[in-house]
């Protein structure tokens, strides 16, 4: 299907700000993106040779979303612009309405199918070479020479990667940090968080017992692909590793040291044995009560906290009591990182639309939208001139744009396979049962190193 | 020819007539239940036997594997832990259903006010479905904030800092709690009209032959009670062997039936749990059908009525 | 006991029904005691039945009308009532455009199902229960296997072949399958409906000049109107209800039933909206619980006449 210049061609575009919950993240993402519209700036590669000049008015974002709610509230009523008058797209917005793992199936199934429903899709780090490698993602290779690759951060870059093809653009990143109350740990006679995981277990149990606090770390331990993010953490800050996508170690003295410090979140009564069902938010509503006094959490949570207004009405606690810290290690020698990522840009194979769906891809990745995004809805970008811009974290002293730099702290994306979804599978059931009590730390181990090289020798 | 034989000639050709139209008219249903139903199956069972993925076609399946995908699924410990967990569920939550249905029966066959808004209170969860019914329970024993998590946790049955669904048992014991909510109405009807058909006379009589009401329920009505039981039986049995929804939204991943095994592989769609689920899928199947046959060979239920 | 059994269980409790039970019998003190104490049992027993129905709708009733600051607090013996009451959940989801799609594709998809079952499945009730064809019983016993089926039985093949015929993501291929697994339940309500009226009946319309097709339509559809109006209630409820296949067949949020959107219906950033989940899954049932309350009789009549197949 070839578009005629005076056709505009329909964008269909997956979105999503929040790595976990993607949903309750969609109302700030459009905020944002219609702001990156609204801003309307130079510095996107345009090229505008086809001729049509529409003005912005004539720019529509059509959507099925239910978060029109939080687009009014933005002052926005639709149609929602995206673009400038330099870019000719009318944009439908396709919405997903769930979580993570749900966006995933739903996805996934339409680009099996063949469906060109969505052209664009703004999507978790490790599809790039889930639907890279099936050939579902149109290959950017040639578009995006490794010139223009060069600015961002190249994990990210990688997570695009397989094959030495390039399937996707780094769209922002997406972290782990420690969020804890300064307060309680002040009132404790700590003047500075945990650097590693015994002071956090300590300090939990003093500030609980003294300050009659319910509870100590909360983090999301379920059976999903948040929690295989989280049990890897675990291992990564004990030293160890678990796959890289080809071969397992799992076994290793430090990966189990990593899941025994898991357990014992659970076993020394710094965490609740419900974490074991706590996705992101049944984490973060007790925090934000003010009800614990660490939250393992992603970068949304910043917003969550300046913002407590925002985050519906159970908040008790000040932005002031809080502060964000690099998650602890099981000793100081190993240097911070965090398991986690953000979201790419992808162009579906079967999309009509592939010269628009990239042109879409590059405006939203250039240096002045990255910086729009931050500035709107406070994630990282991926760009690295971007993320070392003094003058964003000057301006935004409590953002994650201050911790995530390589020399504060390292983000890992997840294992790069054709398989994650696979290997997410094993590890997020292994690591659950573990928390649940149904087996140790060994045990898990052994299990997620039988699983995983079972997929690995099926796949090759 | 005779007028005999001329109202013979007429009633062969309005028997073919009617022959043809009988057929034209259950055609649409034979079609729809062989290409929907039957001819699927088929397909499942050949899918099970070769390297297939979502992505494979029926016409090429991929390599052929012979029995392998039902080797892989057997030493799969997540496949033997569905199996588990759906037949713990099946063999608890079905009899618990039966007696309780069976209260609830006898209750309603005794005349008293209100007697017919009972009756239709007690369909409301039969009506409910079962999804919703797995959705709300999920979200009153959420945790911290789940109104039924804490009263659990106040009368004691779970510890304060755990919940229902963070406990394999405490929330396989859940799952078979709403079951049995949802699941108790269908068995009360079908017991309840098995009651109104046992003769009162015969329960007199047992009366006057100084049988206690024990004695009689046990001598009289169960015995009759027979068929309207092994009938609602056969049906929890299958439902329960085969539940999705109720695994799949209230225990998410964390508890798995042969269904939901079934479901994840199959939408999951790769070359690793495709297989396995077209394998576990006709085990599914091939189980189903002899919990039939053993209830309609072995027990006697009678199912399709004799023309 | 065959099926005839279950068929015309309601309306044979009728004529044998003595008036005033067992209990009457027995006359004298020993009588009036254990009737005390049998009333007992049974006034307990209602009362255990209603509030185990009711208790578990009015908790969710509770948390659709708490506003959300006491959803998101840990609870307390007095969060058991209401803090104050608030509609904001109930708005929130009425304002959802999602929500509101989703009510459309059930109806879509349970009145679709329940017109093609009704069409189809109509005119195969009257012929497996008054036409006399070869393989009638096969073809009786066929539909009624098909109740045993598990539903994950077939879902693979399906979704290859609604996948290379470009019908995933559409309501045709749930209205299909879910079409097949209530066809027997809706057949054999019907099946029994038929039976009962008087073997003379199309006769006398042939008589007439009418053809088997005719008489069906013009004489057996309208004496048999509340069997139809149970078998498409029956049709309706359980179509409405039906998860796996809309779960596996449609992956746009937009197309969803209400059974796979409510699942996933997670719209606060904090927590999951607890209390417009509540709501969302107390505005989709009502229709249903409705049905239920006002067409409770040809439900049961339904259901006992269908009993064979579930």
């Amino acid at each position: 299907m070839k578009r005629t210049d005076d056709q505009i061609p329909t964008l269909n575009l997956y979105v999503a700000t929040n790595r976990r919950q993607f949903l309750k993240q969609g109302g700030s993402a459009l905020a944002a993106m219609s702001a990156l519209g609204l801003a309307a700036c130079g510095g996107s590669s345009s090229s505008s040779s086809g001729g049509l000049n529409r003005g912005v008015g004539n720019i529509a974002l059509g959507t099925t979303s239910d978060v029109v709610p939080a687009f009014t509230a933005s002052g926005q009523k639709q149609p929602f612009t995206l673009f400038d008058a330099q870019h000719k797209f009318k944009v439908k917005y396709v919405q997903e309405n769930s979580d993570t793992d749900t966006y995933l199936t739903n996805i996934r199934t339409q680009l099996r199918a063949g469906t060109d429903v969505v052209d664009v899709i703004a999507g978790d780090v490790s599809w790039g070479v889930q639907f890279g490698s099936q050939g579902w993602l149109a290959d950017l290779t040639n578009k995006f020479p490794t010139s223009a690759q060069a600015d961002f951060l190249p994990s990210m870059i990688q997570s695009c990667t397989w094959n030495g093809k390039l399937y996707g653009v780094p769209f922002y990143m997406d972290d782990g940090y420690l969020f804890y109350r300064k307060d309680l740990l002040e009132r404790a006679g700590y003047s500075a968080p945990p650097q590693t995981w015994s002071e956090l277990q300590e300090m939990s149990l003093k500030v609980m017992q003294d300050q009659k606090i319910k509870y100590g770390f909360m983090f999301s331990g379920a059976n999903f692909e948040g929690g295989t993010l989280l049990g890897i953490e675990f291992v990564k800050t004990s030293g160890g590793t678990i796959t890289d996508g080809k071969t397992v170690t799992a076994t290793s003295p430090r990966a189990i040291e990593g899941l025994t410090i898991e357990r014992s979140m659970i076993t020394k009564g710094i965490s609740p044995e419900a974490v074991a069902d706590y996705q992101e938010p049944n984490a973060e509503a007790p925090f934000i009560a003010g009800d614990a006094v660490f939250l393992r959490n992603w970068t949304y949570e910043f917003e969550d906290i300046a913002n407590p207004k925002g985050t519906g009405s159970g908040a008790k606690i000040h932005p002031s009591q809080v502060g964000v810290a690099p998650l602890p290690r099981a000793s100081t020698s190993i240097s911070p990182v965090n398991v986690g990522g953000g979201w790419n840009l992808y162009i579906n194979a079967n999309s009509p639309n592939q010269e628009a769906g990239w042109e879409l891809v590059q405006y939203m990745t250039s240096p002045a939208q990255q910086t729009q995004t931050f500035e709107a809805i406070q994630y990282n970008p991926t760009r690295l001139s971007v993320l070392n811009d003094g003058g964003l974290a000057a301006k935004y002293p409590f953002s994650a744009i201050n911790l995530a730099k390589a020399e504060v702290m390292q983000t890992i994306t997840p294992p790069r396979s054709p398989f994650y979804k696979d290997m997410s599978t094993v590890m997020a059931a292994q690591f659950n049962a573990m928390l649940r009590g149904a087996q140790t730390p060994e045990q898990t181990a052994h299990n997620v190193q039988s699983g995983l090289e079972k997929i690995v020798s099926q796949s090759v | 020819m005779s007028t005999a034989a001329v109202r013979l000639g007429r009633q062969r050709s309005r028997s073919r007539s009617e022959r043809h139209t009988a057929w034209a008219m259950v055609a649409p249903t034979v079609v729809i239940v062989l290409a929907v139903a039957f001819l699927p199956v088929l397909e499942t069972m050949w899918l099970s036997l070769h390297h297939s993925t979502a992505s494979s076609s029926l016409s090429n399946p991929g390599g052929f594997a012979g029995l392998r995908n039902f080797s892989a699924l057997f030493s799969d410990p997540v496949f033997a832990q569905s199996l588990k967990y759906t037949a713990i569920f099946t063999v608890v939550a079905v009899p618990i259903e039966l007696v309780i249905g069976m209260g609830v029966a006898l209750i309603l066959h005794r005349r008293f006010r209100g007697r017919g808004f009972m009756r239709a209170i007690v369909l409301i969860p039969w009506g409910f479905p079962l999804a919703i019914a797995a959705v709300l329970a999920r979200l009153m024993l959420q945790s911290p904030f789940g109104i039924l998590g804490f009263l659990l946790q106040q009368v004691g049955l779970i510890s304060s800092s755990s919940s229902v669904l963070s406990n394999n048992t405490d929330l396989l014991i859940g799952v078979i709690v709403v079951d049995v909510w949802t699941s108790v109405p269908f068995i009360a009807l079908l017991l309840l009209a098995g009651l109104q058909t046992i003769p009162n006379d015969v329960l007199a009589a047992a009366k006057v032959d100084g049988a206690t009401p024990v004695q009689s329920f046990f001598r009289v009505t169960l015995p009759l009670l027979k068929p309207a039981l092994l009938v609602s039986l056969l049906f929890r049995t299958l439902q329960a062997w085969a539940v999705y929804d109720l695994f799949y939204v209230m225990a998410e991943n964390n508890i798995k039936s042969l269904s939901t095994y079934v479901y994840q592989g199959v939408i999951n769609g790769d070359v690793l749990s495709f297989p396995p689920a077209t394998a576990a899928a006709v085990f599914t199947f091939a189980t189903s059908l002899a919990i039939a046959l053993v209830y309609i060979k072995g027990f006697g239920v009678r199912t399709v009525q004799d023309a | 006991m065959s099926t005839q059994f279950e068929v015309s269980a309601v309306r044979r409790s009728r004529a044998f029904r003595h008036p005033g039970g067992a209990g009457r019998i027995e006359p004298g003190h020993h009588a009036a005691k254990r009737r005390q104490r049998v009333d007992l049992v049974l006034w307990g027993g209602v009362t255990v039945i209603l509030l185990s129905v009711v208790l578990p709708l009015l908790l969710v009733l509770k948390i659709s009308l708490e506003p959300p600051s006491a959803l998101n607090t840990f609870p307390h013996w007095s969060t058991l009532l209401p803090h104050s009451l608030t509609f904001s959940h109930y708005t929130t989801i009425f304002k959802d455009s999602q929500f509101l799609g989703s009510l459309k594709s059930s109806l879509i998809i349970a009145g679709a199902t329940t017109i093609v079952t009704l069409l189809i499945g109509g005119p195969a009730a009257y012929a497996l229960s008054r036409l006399r064809f070869r393989f009638r019983t096969t073809i009786m016993a066929g539909i009624l296997a098909i109740s045993f089926f598990p539903m994950v039985a077939i879902i693979a093949p399906m979704f290859i072949q609604f996948k290379e015929l470009g019908l995933l993501n559409s309501y045709f291929a749930v209205i299909i399958t879910d079409t097949v697994f209530v066809l027997p339940l809706a057949i054999w309500i019907l099946a029994a409906f038929f039976r009962q009226l008087p073997p003379d009946l199309e006769r006398a319309a042939k008589v007439d000049g009418a053809s088997t097709l005719q008489a069906f339509w013009h004489v057996i559809v309208p004496l048999s109107a509340p069997g139809v109006v149970s078998a498409a209630i029956l049709t309706f409820i359980s179509t409405w209800n039906e998860y796996l296949f809309a779960n596996t067949f449609l992956f746009d949020a937009s197309k969803w039933p209400v059974t796979v959107l409510i699942p996933n219906f997670e719209q606060s950033r904090l927590v999951p909206d607890y209390g417009a989940q509540a709501a969302a899954a107390l505005v989709v049932t009502i229709p249903i619980l409705l049905l239920v309350l006002f067409f409770q009789r040809r439900i049961v009549s339904g259901l006992t006449a269908g009993a064979v197949v579930g």
